[in-house]
């Protein structure tokens, strides 16, 4: 139902109307007998469309609409009037009305008109409200979405988010194509693999490396997929859509780093140690000097020794990094 | 892959060689090589953190080394001994620990300026043994820093190391810094 807010100085008009709107339409009225009055209920009220005649003592209805206007209202508005002069006509349109009807003879013809128009505007407005909502939630996401052409690579679309991440501005994406976004040595191979994941499976998800303006290197995660030409777009297209996972690559090879640390001062020292216990036990079955052996085992017990402060180090680097670690677990693993 | 004796006999000074071997021959890695350096004519400086000099010294006379050409850089007898040996030997330099880079790079430079002007070789013992004492980054750091020198010195370099128990990340940088790559067999230490 379409809740509508007719203004008219006559109150026969206002009751006509009614009879006629709702029989046409699915229509909710309320009425006004003047715009000072209309702007009231208006503060007070939520309307779908204003249907406003053009002479009104007081506030005529371009006035109403201009007011209605500037206070940043976009709700449709259709001037309702008797007098059909064509400046009247180019100032409602100019000024931001939706429609224009002009009173006649024939009640039915002129209401089944109005009814009409004013269902036009309020779906015409809420198809712009709902591009709108899209276009706001697209170009506000925080992760970067870019569209471009699947045959050229050439960019045709890029949000807040993506040219920030890149470094580049809405005037860069005109002359940008996929290629510049990758790095020299990157590019054929990523554009293979992105290809022919996108002629098999129609998608594409994986880790990218990019690059910005500035030429700097950087990580994303992105997914890729292709947008069958339709009735609009003649061109098949690439839609992308990715976030910057650099900190989790350098996080990640952080990780790497550490364990690989841990592996080269804590497992292989106590394999070699192990070992070297072994050889030593070979050495005692063959009458072995006491001195040599004496020294032998001395060392590999500081080597054993520093192998528990090598692993005290990197516990201490864990839990001082988590900072979940109570003080007594923390106390335990980093006890000598 | 060249073999020692194969790099030995063809040397070109200021080359740095990077030896493995397998984990149960490891310990009698170091007398095997010294014992084929010190034959090629080389004075041996060894940088010991595997075994205590007194140790090295016992078995090189067994295996009929000469020892006058042998020089030891020991950075563990008096770090895990607690106490150093009664007899003075002049071819011997103590550090007090393993870690202690910077006092086994003076005494590196002091034994190479003693050595002035004769074929040396400087013996690392062991990479593995050094992991233990240092993180992997002032290692490399290390490692660089003897490779460069040796290189400008014309010296020729050994760094032992037990194969397979280096990560490949490490073991690509530490090949990085030689000029040759030897995988030493068990059949070939004696």
């Amino acid at each position: 139902m379409i809740k509508v807010l007719m203004v008219d100085e006559e109150p026969e008009i206002l009751s006509i109307a009614e009879i006629y709107l709702k029989k046409y339409g699915d229509f909710e009225i309320v009425t006004s007998l003047s715009a000072e009055e209309a702007l009231e209920l208006i503060k007070e009220n939520h309307f779908d469309a204003i249907i406003s005649d053009y002479e009104m003592p007081g506030m005529d209805g371009l006035e109403f609409l201009k007011i209605i206007r500037k206070e940043n209202s976009l709700i449709p508005f259709v001037l309702y009037s008797g007098k059909g002069r064509e400046g009247i006509i180019i100032e409602a349109f100019r000024s931001g009305a939706d429609g224009y009807v002009q009173k006649g003879n024939n009640p039915s013809a002129n209401f089944a008109e109005l009814c009409h128009q004013v269902e036009i505007a309020v779906s015409r407005r809420k198809a712009e409200m709902e591009l709108r909502t899209k276009e706001y939630a697209i170009e506000n996401s925080i992760n970067g979405l870019a569209i471009a052409d699947y045959e050229s690579g050439k960019l045709l679309y890029a949000n807040r988010a993506a040219l920030d991440m890149f470094g580049y501005s809405g005037e860069d994406l005109r002359s940008l194509s996929n290629a510049d976004l990758f790095t020299d040595d990157s590019y054929h191979g990523m554009k293979k693999t992105i290809m022919a994941s996108l002629d098999e499976k129609n998608y594409f998800i994986g880790r990218l490396s990019v690059k910005r303006k500035d030429g700097s290197e950087f990580f994303i995660s992105a997914s890729v997929t292709t947008l069958p030409p339709d009735e609009l777009v003649s061109k098949k297209l690439i839609f992308i859509s990715f976030i910057d996972i650099t900190d989790v690559i350098r996080a990640e090879e952080e990780f790497l780093e550490f364990i690989l640390e841990a592996a080269r001062r804590i497992k292989e020292p106590v394999s070699l140690i192990g070992k070297s216990l072994e050889n030593l036990v070979d050495e005692i079955m063959n009458e072995p000097d006491p001195e040599i052996l004496r020294m032998k085992l001395m060392v590999l017990a500081k080597n054993a020794g520093q192998v528990v402060d090598n692993l005290n180090e990197l516990n201490l680097a864990v839990t001082k990094v988590h900072g979940t670690i109570s003080d007594e677990n923390r106390n335990f693993l980093v006890k000598r | 892959m060249r073999s020692l004796d194969e790099i030995l006999a063809g040397v070109d000074a200021g080359l740095i060689v990077l030896a493995e071997t397998s984990a149960e021959g490891f310990q009698d890695l170091n007398p095997g090589v010294v014992r084929r350096v010190t034959e090629a004519g080389y004075n041996a400086v060894i940088i010991t953190i595997n075994n205590p000099s007194p140790i090295l010294k016992k078995a090189y006379e067994k295996s009929g080394i000469d020892t006058e050409r042998v020089y030891y850089i020991d950075a563990i007898t008096r770090y895990a001994l607690g106490t150093l040996p009664e007899n003075d030997d002049p071819n011997t330099c103590y550090v007090s620990q393993p870690g202690n880079l910077t006092d086994i790079g003076i005494e590196l430079n002091k034994s190479l300026a003693a050595l002035d002007g004769k074929k040396v070789c400087v013996i690392i013992d062991s990479i593995n043994t050094m992991l233990i004492y240092v993180p992997t980054e002032t290692l490399v750091k290390f490692i660089h820093f003897v490779s460069n020198k040796l290189r400008l010195l014309q010296c020729l370099g050994i760094y032992l190391s037990t194969g397979g128990s280096i990560d490949p990340m490490l073991s690509s940088q530490l090949r990085s810094f030689s000029d040759v790559y030897i995988e030493v067999k068990k059949e070939d230490k004696s």
